[in-house]
């Protein structure tokens, strides 16, 4: 079954967005910053999608989703920023490393779900 | 120097952000300026900064772990029972911390493109007596009242590196969020 991953230093975050997914069938794993999501996504090939804050300690979620695409030379899974950030800059670096969308927290899980779904289908 | 505008701008897109994080099922709420934080029973803050090269502002949430901001929080993240743990609860409110100053990050970013924010952390209370060390040049301290109780304080402290001036229109709506854009 395909697989999304969480990716936020926020404990309130990981477990809200990732019951939400739990909550509609769909198959969760979590990680605490984008160090530990490129370590979840080495080794768990079921991962299809990969939700990911930016602001993290240890290592960024837009440096998590540059190393996805040149370390492990993934360009299959889908990465969705989820932050409070919203600067073009931002945008524009995470386009150049292949994320396919971005998200303004708060999460609202109904306006997303169908994508989602989608994405790891 | 922050001009009365800037100044003026500043607590304004404080509150608009405040009252944009604070969830619309729990909406009765009141924002209000207030001189009286010598009193201020919360024990711990929350802080975090928002950067730019014009200036730096800190934002400290000033709260209590009682019941009432507990259940709060745990209603606000739909967090249930465990919302009562302390580390939950703590998470929960710097999550708060990072939403609430996240709009105002966004906010201020109309007026100023190039600006950063921290992360959440964590000060005693008592940290507040020592504000006036920092030589702001605009401090402003807020209160925040949930169903005609106080739920917390929020103080914000401004440092400009240079003349400040921007102005505010007061019926500016925020952008929207939880929305996916797709690129």
């Amino acid at each position: 079954m395909a697989q999304i991953l969480v990716v936020d230093d926020s404990a309130t975050v990981r477990n809200e967005v990732g019951d939400f997914l739990k909550k509609n069938d769909l198959d969760v794993v979590l990680a605490v910053d984008g160090r530990d999501g490129l370590a979840k996504l080495k080794s768990d090939s079921a991962i299809k999608l990969v939700i990911s804050d930016v602001n993290m300690p240890n290592m960024d979620g837009l440096t998590m989703a540059e190393k996805i695409r040149s370390e492990l030379g993934n360009s299959n899974v889908n990465i969705i920023m989820l932050t409070t950030e919203n600067s073009p800059m931002m945008k524009e670096r995470g386009k150049a490393a292949g994320i396919k969308g971005w998200i303004v927290k708060p999460f609202k899980g109904d306006a997303v779900l169908a994508t989602f779904k989608k994405l790891v289908a | 120097m922050i001009s009365p505008h800037a100044q003026e701008g500043f607590d304004l897109l404080l509150i608009r952000s405040l009252k944009a994080s604070l969830p619309s099922a729990l909406e009765h709420s009141e924002i209000g300026i207030t001189s009286d934080v010598a009193g201020l029973v919360e024990q711990e803050a929350v802080v975090l900064t928002v950067s730019s090269y014009l200036f730096r502002l800190m934002v400290m949430i000033h709260f209590k772990q009682d019941a009432t901001t507990m259940a709060y929080m745990a209603g606000m993240h739909e967090a249930g029972t465990e919302g009562h743990d302390k580390q939950v609860f703590l998470d929960a409110i710097a999550e708060y911390g990072n939403l609430f100053c996240g709009i105002l990050n966004r906010e201020l970013g109309n007026y100023f493109p190039h600006i950063g924010m921290s992360t959440p952390n964590f000060l005693d209370g008592h940290c507040l007596s020592y504000i006036q060390m920092l030589n702001c040049s605009h401090i402003q301290h807020f209160a925040v009242d949930v169903d005609g109780s106080p739920l917390f304080h929020v103080s914000l402290c401004v440092s400009a590196y240079d003349d400040l001036d921007f102005e505010v229109a007061e019926d500016e709506a925020s952008a929207s969020t939880g929305e996916l854009e797709l690129f």
